[in-house]
């Protein structure tokens, strides 16, 4: 809009005065017009709308450019992150302590037997993540509660003399955490000897009670990203193949989950049972002892006339992984934010034709699923409509045991891990990407999980690791999914060009254009002036 | 709001959606009648101030008459501004008042704004009196109806200077002691003081702040991604979100960068000045609407003067045309039947703004030329060319 408009100078008195002239002249030139001067006023309104445009577009569009671009990163602790996604933070060792309960014995003798024993463990073990530390018991065993007190003793060993002509036995109690052992009274270590029968034992005893715990351990650090000193050398393939089919079944961690227990029926009948209080009677106190770790939310529902995705009388093992007809069947993959855990108690007159033998916790009535949950198939009950209580006993046991396979036990360590390679992931993402903009409350979540990693690392074995290892990856994970990165992972910098361009080059070309014309025109009026000076 | 599309949706029978921008002001009425904040609900966003003006009429549902009567009253102050400006106007070619104003009334999105019932009428209706009270020469109110305006719609902020300039040339002859500059101060005072009055009053009536965000905060950030006639809802529903922010800030310099230059080079005609920013406007707003289309079509008849100048009539006027009738229909299609997606109706507001376009800058051409005519009166009706 700042274009003049301007006489072309076809204009008929011009061209007749050329005409005219011809004949007199004799000489053929018909000069195209020169568009009159332009008047000073008007050059100097186009200078001023020049102006006018450009003291927006550095004015006001500058500052609102940097304002709105500029990518604020927050500073991050990154040496500290991959220290810890390398293992160099921590060393994760899982200290446990084992009380020796001597009952009757001397003092003197009951410390010479400590120490012969300890001695024997260390001997046992190579394995420096995960260890065996003996104590003297302070109170009797019997007093010692089930769940965890402030000693975090985890297991209690009580030794009490034997038949003389046996040797050593030894037997887990059913319930609580301890290791009774009958020795013959004549197998107690003297003063000065340098190894002893009984302690020998007790070392294998406690070894092979634990040794699943430590396999585990050694998995998870073996397949975690860290390189330390601290990684256990050579742990068997097949230890690795059992825990790792173990990993792989039992669900992602999280805070809380859903129970849902479903009862579907092949007919109209039953339509009712008593889940409430089979639930309360088999299940609660297991979900009790689990309080600490997790929370759980119970919901229940019946459904009639469902059909289950194989029809045939006897189940084959390829049919069960079809079973749930989930095309039809309303189990929904998740309520809220935390993960299902189905049971499913279907009644019809299905059976299961091939037990499992790999597994053989599985009855011929049920299955895991895993990562999902679990099925089981009752006959249907004599009181047709309704289902009772005791009839629900097995299944609710059944479903107990598979729950606990699905939550996978050992919950510090793993969560440690997965924080500190988190921690890692975004360390190297914040380098690898350096136009990436890091919002403060990443950072914030990355103070917050070295703190309590730090924290966590320090009891490690006990419950308020769990619950540190717990927040550390919870504020992990959510730093790393920050939303506003996750959008810009992938925005290389050349996709800036095909964002700019489109709107700043028809703007800007008309802007610079009008720019360089007024400088050449101001020039030239100079140089003008200096030739008539 | 899709007004236009609305509008005519509701001429053709297909839905009563159009109600929907007197059905928003009923949300914020229903929350402000019953004590609660008329932000809360999320869909009102018009200036407070309206609230008690419509509480003060009787249930629209009940006695849909006087809303009816109301809006019909403001659309003939409208016409009544209309008129005396374009009675102010000089010269042997040109309309008279009455034929501008009918012009205005009968004018089908004129029509089609008042069934609609938007508040944009309001803004209509002070920015005429404004322009009507400047030519005039009652300086201060025409400042405080531009207040007005800018206070229920904020982009007429925009039209200040060349307010200013047509209030100085009518009021003042160039011998006058007088400055430009001086005048312009007392007016920006003068708006900036009853902006703040508004404002105040605003926040005694609500109780908060709040309504600052949720009126001009929606404007500014356009939060509503509402399918609408303009520009802007498509770009920004297309947009990364980390530049997001940055083309906001482009496109609202895009709107303002027009006001200074247009200014300084029709400095001889703010009159013109105005109209082509209020196009402009009906083009490039956040959220334009037919109001603010049949606004600029209002002021156009006062320069009929340069009706023979203007080289695409036709073209433009078949464009518009095209826009107008596939838009509702375009809109119904992709909305109703399904049967298009959002770049299917995308395209008929891009044609709809091409249509205004050739409009704003065919008459900015038409000006232009008259005025150098009026400087070179050999020329008339030449063929001329641009350099």
């Amino acid at each position: 809009m700042s274009a003049d408009i301007i006489n072309d100078g076809d204009s008929k008195p011009a061209s007749a005065e050329a005409t005219v002239s011809l004949p007199a002249t004799g000489i053929a030139t018909v000069e195209r017009k020169e568009p009159p001067p332009e008047k000073d006023a008007d050059t100097r309104r186009r200078t001023w709308i020049v102006i006018s445009f450009w003291l927006i577009a550095v004015f006001i569009g500058l500052p609102i450019w940097w304002n709105t671009t500029t990518i604020y990163r927050a500073n991050l602790p990154l040496t500290q992150m991959t220290d810890w996604a390398d293992g160099k933070a921590c060393e994760p060792v899982f200290p446990l302590r084992i009380a020796l309960d001597v009952g009757s014995l001397p003092e003197q003798e009951a410390q010479n037997l400590l120490r012969l024993t300890q001695h024997a463990l260390d001997d046992l073990n190579d394995f420096s993540g995960h260890h065996l530390r003996l104590q003297l018991a302070q109170a009797p065993a019997e007093t010692i509660t089930p769940v965890r007190d402030d000693s975090n003793v985890a297991l209690t060993i009580r030794l009490a003399p034997g038949d003389a002509a046996h040797t050593a036995s030894s037997s887990l109690h059913p319930h609580l955490p301890i290791l009774d052992v009958q020795y013959p009274p004549n197998s107690l270590p003297t003063a000065n000897s340098p190894s002893s029968g009984l302690a020998t034992y007790i070392a294998t005893q406690l070894g092979s009670t634990f040794a699943e715990e430590q396999n585990i351990i050694s998995y998870l650090l073996e397949t975690s990203s860290i390189t330390s000193e601290h990684k256990p050398k050579g742990i068997s393939q097949e230890v690795v193949d059992t825990v790792s089919k173990r990993m792989t079944r039992s669900l992602k961690y999280s805070q809380t989950y859903h129970l849902t227990f479903s009862l579907f029926t092949n007919g109209p009948v039953p339509s009712s049972w008593d889940i409430e209080a089979a639930i309360d009677e088999y299940l609660k106190p297991v979900l009790d002892m689990l309080k600490p770790i997790h929370d759980f939310t119970i919901d229940t529902q019946v459904q009639l006339y469902a059909a289950p995705g194989v029809q045939s009388q006897v189940l084959g093992k390829e049919d069960l992984s079809s079973f749930i007809n989930a095309a039809e069947w309303p189990l929904s993959p998740s309520i809220g934010g935390a993960p299902t855990v189905n049971f499913i108690v279907y009644i019809g007159n299905q059976t299961i034709g091939v037990p499992s033998e790999t597994s053989p916790g599985e009855t011929s009535q049920s299955w895991m699923i895993p990562q999902w949950g679990s099925v089981y198939l009752l006959a249907p009950p004599a009181e047709a409509t309704h289902v009772s209580s005791e009839t629900l006993k097995q299944p609710i046991l059944t479903f107990t045991s598979h729950l606990l396979t699905l939550l996978a036990r050992i919950r510090s360590a793993d969560l440690l891990l997965r924080a500190s390679s988190s921690l890692g992931s975004l360390a190297r993402l914040t380098l690898a990407l350096p136009s990436i903009s890091i919002p403060s409350n990443v950072a914030d979540g990355v103070v917050k999980t070295i703190h309590h990693l730090e924290l966590a690392c320090a009891s490690l074995g006990g419950a308020k690791s769990l619950e540190h290892a717990r927040i550390a990856e919870a504020e992990a994970e959510r730093a790393f999914f920050e939303k506003s990165m996750v959008g810009q992972l992938y925005f290389p910098d050349e996709h800036k060009v095909a964002v700019y361009l489109p709107l700043l080059g028809p703007i800007g070309v008309p802007l610079v254009m009008g720019l360089l014309n007024e400088i050449k025109t101001w020039k030239n009026k100079r140089s003008q002036k200096l030739k008539a000076a | 709001m899709p007004k236009d599309k609305m509008s005519f949706q509701a001429t053709a029978g297909t839905a009563g959606l159009f109600v929907v921008a007197a059905a928003l002001l009923q949300e914020g009425l229903f929350l402000y009648n019953h004590n609660v904040s008329p932000y809360d609900g999320g869909v009102y966003h018009q200036a407070p101030l309206l609230l008690p003006l419509f509480s003060l009429l009787p249930d629209p549902s009940t006695y849909p008459i006087f809303t009816y009567i109301l809006y019909t009253l403001v659309d003939l102050l409208s016409a009544n501004a209309l008129y005396k400006i374009a009675e102010s106007g000089e010269g042997e070619k040109r309309w008279s008042g009455y034929v501008v104003a009918a012009l205005f009334l009968f004018n089908p999105f004129t029509i089609a704004t008042c069934i609609g019932r938007p508040t944009s009428v309001f803004t209509t209706c002070v920015i005429l009196h404004a322009v009507a009270k400047a030519l005039s020469g009652n300086i201060f109110t025409s400042m405080l109806s531009l207040s007005f305006a800018a206070y229920l719609s904020m982009y007429p902020l925009l039209l200040l200077p060349p307010m200013v300039i047509l209030a100085y040339d009518r009021t003042y002859n160039p011998k006058a002691p007088k400055s430009l500059a001086q005048l312009a101060g007392m007016c920006t005072l003068a708006v900036g003081v009853s902006l703040s009055l508004l404002f105040l009053s605003s926040y005694a009536l609500t109780g908060s702040w709040e309504f600052l965000s949720s009126t001009y905060g929606i404007q500014l950030t356009l939060t509503d991604l509402t399918p609408n006639a303009g520009l802007w809802w498509y770009f920004f529903t297309e947009m990364f979100d980390s530049f997001r922010s940055f083309f906001l800030g482009v496109f609202w310099l895009h709107l303002s960068s027009y006001t200074p230059a247009l200014t300084i080079r029709l400095r001889q005609q703010p009159l013109a000045v105005i109209t082509l920013l209020l196009g402009i406007f009906a083009i490039f707003k956040p959220y334009p609407s037919i109001a603010d289309t049949s606004l600029f079509l209002s002021l156009v008849p006062c320069f009929r003067h340069v009706f023979p100048l203007l080289r695409y009539s036709f073209v433009t006027a078949s464009v518009v045309l095209y826009g107008t009738f596939l838009g509702p229909a375009f809109y119904h299609l992709w909305i109703y039947a399904g049967s298009g997606n959002a770049n299917f109706f995308y395209a008929i507001t891009l044609v709809w703004s091409l249509g205004l376009s050739l409009l704003v800058s065919d008459l900015a051409f038409a000006v232009l030329r008259d005025e150098w005519e009026v400087e070179r009166p050999e020329m008339r009706g030449k063929e001329i060319r641009q350099i």
